[in-house]
């Protein structure tokens, strides 16, 4: 599961990677992402770097941070431990689509993200980077 | 939209075409905030622009890959970088004034905003950069309160514009919380 988590912990984004997106789990994905905001805090304060790698594991699930200069959160709960530059491409390819989201006039910054063309972008994203569970 | 790049500065915008916008936004946030003081109210239209403008000139900062951890930093950025995307320019002078810690002036001699205005008329349109400033500075966690004003040491220039950023006692808090832990 993928998400983007603005100001104050106000979830701007959220979309579910793989097939089965919309099954059980998803639920629990996203109490999962939700909880690991708190060691995104704590690591987020001890370096000055954007990609946080990983934060928190759950099972066999793995959560990775990224962060934009306003300090947003982009959070990617996967299984698959993977190749880690992989995932810092993906990420900052995923900033690049926010950047220019937040560009556009018609959208309020910190509110959530509703744009069809941004979110079938982030899809094909997901489908290149991860197509292994597709 | 998504198609292009945004990696590259985009051509510069006509003095002309910016100057009437910034004229209609003044005039209307002049008829509708009647009982708000009129920079106040450019500052509160200017703090959005702000928070754009930090991601833009952040991703085109050669420096990508790393976040802004203390205040100084912050300030060069601001009077740097995004000086340079928002006028073309760097800002005159950065300093921190002698009296209080947290209170620090950026210049700048002749700000775009007050180009074709009246100035010295106790109003000062570089609010709206102020606001601009106070933009980036919130969003990247560091609250602060800026205000323009009149340098009143240049007779040469006559618009130029001190604008006065007084951090938080919050923003104060959490620099020192970075520098802390590392």
């Amino acid at each position: 599961m993928l998400a983007i988590v603005g100001k104050d912990d106000f979830p701007l984004y959220k979309l579910n990677i793989g097939e089965h997106g919309d099954s059980d789990s998803s639920h629990m994905d996203e109490f999962v992402i939700h909880s690991s905001l708190d060691f995104v805090e704590t690591k987020m304060l001890k370096t000055n770097q954007v990609y946080l790698k990983e934060v928190d594991t759950h099972l066999s699930s793995t959560v990775y941070c990224y962060l934009t200069a306003a300090n947003v959160k982009i959070l990617l709960l996967i299984d698959s431990k993977g190749d880690d530059s992989s995932k810092n491409v993906f990420f900052s390819e995923l900033h690049d689509l926010y950047v220019k989201t937040i560009m556009n006039p018609f959208y309020e910054p910190n509110t959530k993200i509703n744009f069809p063309a941004f979110d079938s972008r982030v899809k094909e994203l997901t489908k290149k980077y991860f197509s292994s569970l597709y | 939209m998504y198609a292009k790049s945004i990696s590259k500065p985009k051509p510069e915008i006509n003095l002309s075409c910016f100057s009437f916008l910034f004229s209609e936004i003044f005039q209307y946030l002049s008829k509708n905030d009647k009982e708000k003081d009129i920079e106040q109210s450019l500052i509160d239209f200017a703090n959005p622009i702000g928070e754009r403008v930090l991601e833009l000139a952040m991703y085109r900062e050669k420096t990508k890959g790393k976040r802004y951890t203390n205040i100084v930093d912050v300030l060069h950025f601001i009077r740097g970088p995004v000086w340079k995307l928002l006028f073309g320019k760097m800002a005159e002078d950065l300093q921190q004034s002698s009296e209080d810690e947290d209170v620090y002036f950026i210049k700048d001699l002749c700000p775009i905003t007050n180009k074709y205005t009246c100035t010295r008329d106790s109003i000062n349109c570089a609010a709206f950069i102020a606001g601009i400033i106070e933009g980036v500075l919130c969003s990247i966690d560091f609250p602060a309160k800026v205000v323009p004003h009149f340098a009143e040491d240049d007779d040469e220039f006559t618009d130029s514009t001190l604008f006065q950023i007084k951090f938080t006692k919050g923003a104060l808090e959490y620099e020192a919380r970075y520098s802390g832990d590392s």
